[in-house]
């Protein structure tokens, strides 16, 4: 023991303490006078004051060096006394230099010192001599856990001990790497190579949890790039055995959670309970949230644990493709520049743009990160593999597995607005112009695969285009069976030659869409997808073609999710095989047009269709059938914003173009006449109305056949017509004859068969044939129940003419009830003054009027009347009409009275 | 479904004597900590002044305001300077644990830092705080408040429910004897 300290009990230190007090103020001299008499029973403790008093008065800095000093070796930048274990011996290894510190210690580069093996080695050492059984514990099971993983993408344990102070070792394989972001960036990988490298780490997390071993901290500093792009997985150090269930060993889950990384918690780590295989899954979904979308799922830094505890565990994670959005709009909004900079680094490092970022992100892959992110565990991938498997599906272009949470919701939100934004009579447009063929693409796809393809694929094709009816013009339908004998003899005789059976596969498919056969088309493209995916690779033209026309017919089937993730990879591959200005380029926008029609996204579809125009324009001097589809394309986008003149305008150029290259013979001029026709109807120019449609039906008739479904979209459009004009009778046949041709190539249970009859029962009405129509509108009800949601306008549309007939026919009290849901309908979509709830406010109000309310029927029609007044038709009559028998009724009350 | 434990509870848990609550506690600040000092260090680099009060300030202000209920401000900074210090000493052992389970020879250790008169090592801080706590438990925690913490005698003062003049006055001696000790270990 050292002369300046003392033993001390408390009762001596209470004097130390006292004395200390006193003498502290006095003088130097003082001091030792005042002590020598104060402590004169006790040298020892006179002497210990006299130190204290004398000790160094530089204490506080010395304190504060060492705190200090202390951070920066624990949190800084590195250790400043690294060196010192430079040359030292660890069991057979000599260290070289520290390569860093984590939770569980240090680590090391050394290699063996006998020298016997030429190889650099990992050591990791313990932060502790092992008096802690826990670590002890830990280390152990870790070295055997680790001594039992072999997989090439994970860094192997090659040898464990204890040093002679009893500290724990491991000596691991080292990998001289990057870390895997820092490397993705660095390398300029794109979206598609990311997802590559990703899938390699899913294998070999995969093959871990096989062995019942969960990483627990799975982070990009954990996941080091070599050279040659193996990644490697490092650090099971706070894996845990699992047991069977896979669920980890009770009793280590709560250390576990001590240790991961705060940063990267998932919900369970947060709330300290079981820590599964689906932990690991979370960790890979912000893995790769962040190596796609160059941002973190959570932003960390400004916020407090509590803070951070409560978005990881409660708040809806952000889709990517969202984060994405919202750094563009802060960016466009932004003062700071760094906020563009970065976005533009980001999307740069991925050789993209931010915008062409977020759509590659948007639908699938957004789907499956928030999937891996879910905040219940038993809602994640069931496993690793499932996670790879879908990120596989969607490399090959297929449908993944997983669904986002809100799908149907979205769905059906989505189809509310699009119906919402479109009146009824353009709706039947755009039902039509849906089927629109795109002929003379096909043509040319079918010459690129004429060079291409064998003696035997061109045979077989020549039978198979002869059945499209757009080669073999004027001659009947009559190809299914051909084309689904045809479709198996492609999979059996041409098994092994790849190239010829998706060049065939893609030309069924085509004919099939044609023909308005959806599904058999998407299973045919979809097979002609993946067989290119497989002979020509990941973007080569033929892919992008392929995926093209795969999305033609999905747009069809209404996955309009999958339709735009595939377009979105066919134009950017066309962009960089073909160049901006090409035919292939114009087609993937003349498509996202459509998509985004569809959607009812209008500033989007207006943009794609008029580049699409543009370009067409360029490269074929302006008189190419894809340049007429073009426009017809931006007319039905134009009418729909009613730009009326605008859109007649577009069509006559259409046609003309048509006209002028394929004389009067193709299948165009069917859809064309058509859409000019429902135009000049809703221009209110009747009479060429009608004669454009009956140009349009016998165009059909000529062209399609007798039995296509676009002769019944026309005919109820020609019925509607005379339905105006007053020609009942002759409305009434050809309606009729379309609802039957639509029942027949449609089915009984399509809404296009309850459209017709909601037509019908109107008609019927007019012609006072009350319970013909209530029958008529029933059952459209029914079909509408099956086939959309109980708010759609098209059933709203059959409620208030139901409740209009039931008026008639004096039933108020059901007409009340039918009108009331219906208004309520009408008014979610639409604004109070708009002529499909003016349409149905009058009903209603001819109820109230009907039953003697004629103040408030009164104010109602009025309103209608005032909505309806520069718009002429049926809903305007109406309404004039119930006012004046509402004015008759009342005076004749009045007269009672 | 047991929800999380925040940080509030923890540091009352703690405080209260559960041990373990500070186990879970340190990996719930520790990013935060480290994230703190790592910019500190980069801005005065070449500083004496004391890093670790900004930042425990910075990191326990924050708890602060997220955690109304947890009223004395004073306490937190208590607590942070205690965890600061648990945090550091941890480091410091395992440091100098592996330094002699490597086979590096401790005198050698122990000359470099003597060589080194501006710092002590921080074990040997901690060893003293801890016989010091033994004899006099609150003038040692006013250390650790002290220097830690960063921490004004008012705060101090405040945490401790003790007077200014008071943790004044045990600071003298608080000091003089960590000198002593450090002095002549």
């Amino acid at each position: 023991m050292n002369s300046k300290t003392i033993e001390l009990s408390k009762e001596r230190w209470a004097r130390v303490d006292e004395l200390f007090d006193k003498a502290q103020p006095l003088e130097r001299g003082e001091q030792a006078a005042y002590l020598d008499s104060a402590c004169a029973d006790d040298a020892e403790l006179r002497d210990y004051l006299l130190a204290l008093l004398q000790s160094n008065p530089a204490i506080d800095a010395t304190i504060e060096n060492t705190i200090v000093e202390t951070i920066n070796l624990a949190f800084g930048e590195g250790d400043p006394h690294a060196d010192d274990m430079k040359g030292e011996m660890i069991g057979p290894y000599r260290v070289e230099r520290l390569l860093g510190t984590g939770g569980m210690g240090v680590v090391y580069l050394a290699e063996r010192a006998d020298e016997q093996f030429d190889q650099q080695v990992a050591i990791k050492l313990g932060r502790h001599r092992l008096v802690d059984p826990q670590t002890e514990l830990r280390l152990r099971s870790e070295r055997q856990i680790l001594s039992d993983l072999d997989h090439p993408n994970i860094a192997r344990l090659l040898d464990g001990g204890t040093t002679r102070d009893g500290v724990p070792y491991l000596v691991m394989e080292y990998i001289d790497g990057m870390r895997i972001d820092t490397y993705c960036d660095l390398h300029r990988l794109t979206v598609v190579e990311r997802l590559r490298l990703f899938q390699t780490i899913c294998a070999a997390v995969h093959s871990a949890h096989q062995n019942l071993v969960i990483h627990r901290d799975i982070k990009a500093s954990n996941i080091l790039v070599t050279a040659d792009g193996t990644p490697k997985l490092l650090d099971f150090g706070i894996a845990k055995l699992t047991d069977a269930s896979g669920a980890a060993t009770d009793g280590l889950t709560r250390e576990g959670a001590v240790i991961m990384t705060p940063a990267n918690a998932a919900p369970e780590q947060i709330l300290g309970k079981t820590i599964t295989t689906a932990t690991d899954i979370y960790a890979l979904g912000l893995l790769l949230h962040t190596l796609l979308s160059g941002f973190r799922a959570y932003e960390t830094d400004d916020l407090t644990p509590s803070e951070f505890a409560h978005i990881v565990c409660q708040q809806d994670t952000m889709r990517p493709s969202q984060r994405l959005q919202q750094e563009r709009l802060i960016a466009q909004t932004s003062s700071d520049p760094c906020v563009l900079q970065t976005l533009e680094r980001i999307a740069s490092d991925r050789r993209s743009s931010p915008e062409r970022l977020q759509r590659r992100l948007r639908g699938d892959l957004d789907t499956i990160i928030l999937n891996a992110l879910r905040k219940e565990p038993e809602r994640r991938y069931r496993s690793v593999s499932a996670l790879a498997d879908d990120i596989g599906l969607h490399l090959r272009w297929m449908p993944i597995n997983a669904r986002a949470d809100s799908w149907r919701y979205r769905t059906s939100r989505f189809v509310r607005r699009h119906y919402a934004a479109v009146s009824a009579s353009v709706l039947v447009v755009a039902l039509l112009a849906t089927f629109a063929v795109l002929l003379s693409m096909q043509n040319r796809i079918v010459v690129k695969e004429r060079d291409t393809a064998r003696e035997v694929s061109r045979f077989l094709e020549d039978i198979f285009m002869a059945q499209d009816p757009a080669q073999a013009r004027g001659t009947s339908i009559t190809a299914e069976e051909i084309l689904a004998s045809g479709a198996s003899r492609i999979q059996g005789d041409l098994t092994g030659r790849p190239e010829i059976q998706s060049a065939l596969m893609g030309t069924i498919g085509r004919v099939y869409f044609n023909l308005g056969e959806y599904e058999p088309s998407r299973e045919m493209l979809e097979q002609a997808l993946q067989l290119r995916l497989q002979t020509d690779g990941e973007s080569h033209a033929n892919v992008a073609v392929a995926g093209n026309d795969l999305a033609e017919t999905l747009i069809r089937l209404a996955d309009y999710e999958r339709a735009e993730d595939l377009l979105d990879r066919s134009l950017t591959i066309n962009r960089q095989e073909s160049g901006a200005y090409s035919a292939d380029v114009a087609k993937n926008l003349f498509n996202l047009a459509e998509l985004h029609l569809k959607t009812g996204e209008l500033d989007e579809a207006e943009a794609f269709a008029s580049s699409s125009i543009d370009i067409y324009t360029q490269i074929d001097s302006g008189y190419s059938i894809e340049l007429a589809e073009a426009k017809n394309m931006l007319a039905r986008i134009l009418q729909v914003r009613g730009d009326l003149d605008r859109t007649e305008e577009l069509l006559l150029e259409a046609i003309d173009i048509v006209t002028t290259n394929e004389g009067a013979n193709h299948p165009l001029m069917a859809y064309y006449l058509q859409n000019l026709g429902v135009l000049q109807r809703s221009k209110g120019d009747l009479q060429a109305a009608e004669d454009t449609l009956d140009r349009a039906i016998e165009a059909t008739r000529r062209i399609l056949g007798d039995k296509h479904h676009l002769l019944a979209a026309t005919l109820i459009n020609k019925g509607t017509l005379l339905h105006a004009r007053g020609d009942y009778d002759n409305a009434e046949r050809v309606m009729r004859d379309a609802l039957s041709l639509h029942i027949e190539s449609r089915g009984a249970g399509h809404p296009m068969v309850a459209y017709d009859m909601t037509l019908l029962g109107m008609l019927l009405h007019d012609q006072s044939e009350l319970s013909a129509a209530e029958d008529m509108l029933r059952r459209a009800l029914v079909i509408y129940g099956e086939a959309l949601d109980d708010e759609h306008q098209y059933t709203a549309s059959a409620l208030t003419e139901l409740g209009a007939v039931l008026n008639s026919a004096g039933r108020l009290a059901e007409a009340q009830t039918l009108l009331e849901r219906a208004l309520q309908i009408r008014e979610k979509d639409y604004p109070s003054d708009h002529e499909l709830v003016a349409g149905t406010r009058t009903e209603y109000a001819d109820t109230l009027s009907r039953q003697g309310r004629f103040d408030d029927a009164e104010a109602l029609l009025l309103q209608s009347i005032d909505a309806l007044r520069d718009r002429p038709g049926r809903r305007q009559t109406r309404a004039n009409e119930a006012l004046t028998r509402l004015n008759e009724s009342a005076g004749q009350t009045i007269t009672d009275q | 479904m047991t929800s999380a434990p925040t940080v509030t509870t923890l540091l009352q848990d703690w405080r209260s004597g559960d041990a373990d609550a500070l186990d879970q506690l340190v990996p719930l600040i520790y990013d935060d900590l480290r994230r703190i000092a790592a910019s500190h260090m980069r801005s005065e680099r070449s500083g004496h002044t004391l890093q670790a009060t900004a930042l425990v300030n910075e990191a326990f202000t924050r708890l602060a305001e997220a955690n109304a209920s947890f009223q004395n401000r004073a306490h937190f900074f208590a607590i942070a300077a205690r965890t600061m210090r648990h945090i550091l000493t941890d480091y410091g052992r395992a440091r100098r644990s592996q330094k002699r389970g490597g086979g590096v020879a401790p005198v050698a250790l122990d000359e470099d830092r003597v060589a080194s008169p501006a710092s002590a090592d921080i074990v040997d801080l901690d060893d003293a705080l801890q016989k010091l706590a033994k004899i006099d438990d609150r003038k040692s925690d006013i250390l650790v408040l002290h220097f830690f913490g960063g921490m004004t005698y008012e705060e101090t003062a405040e945490a401790l429910n003790l007077s200014a003049a008071t943790v004044d006055r045990e600071l003298r001696l608080a000091k003089a004897w960590l000198a002593n000790e450090l002095e002549d270990d």
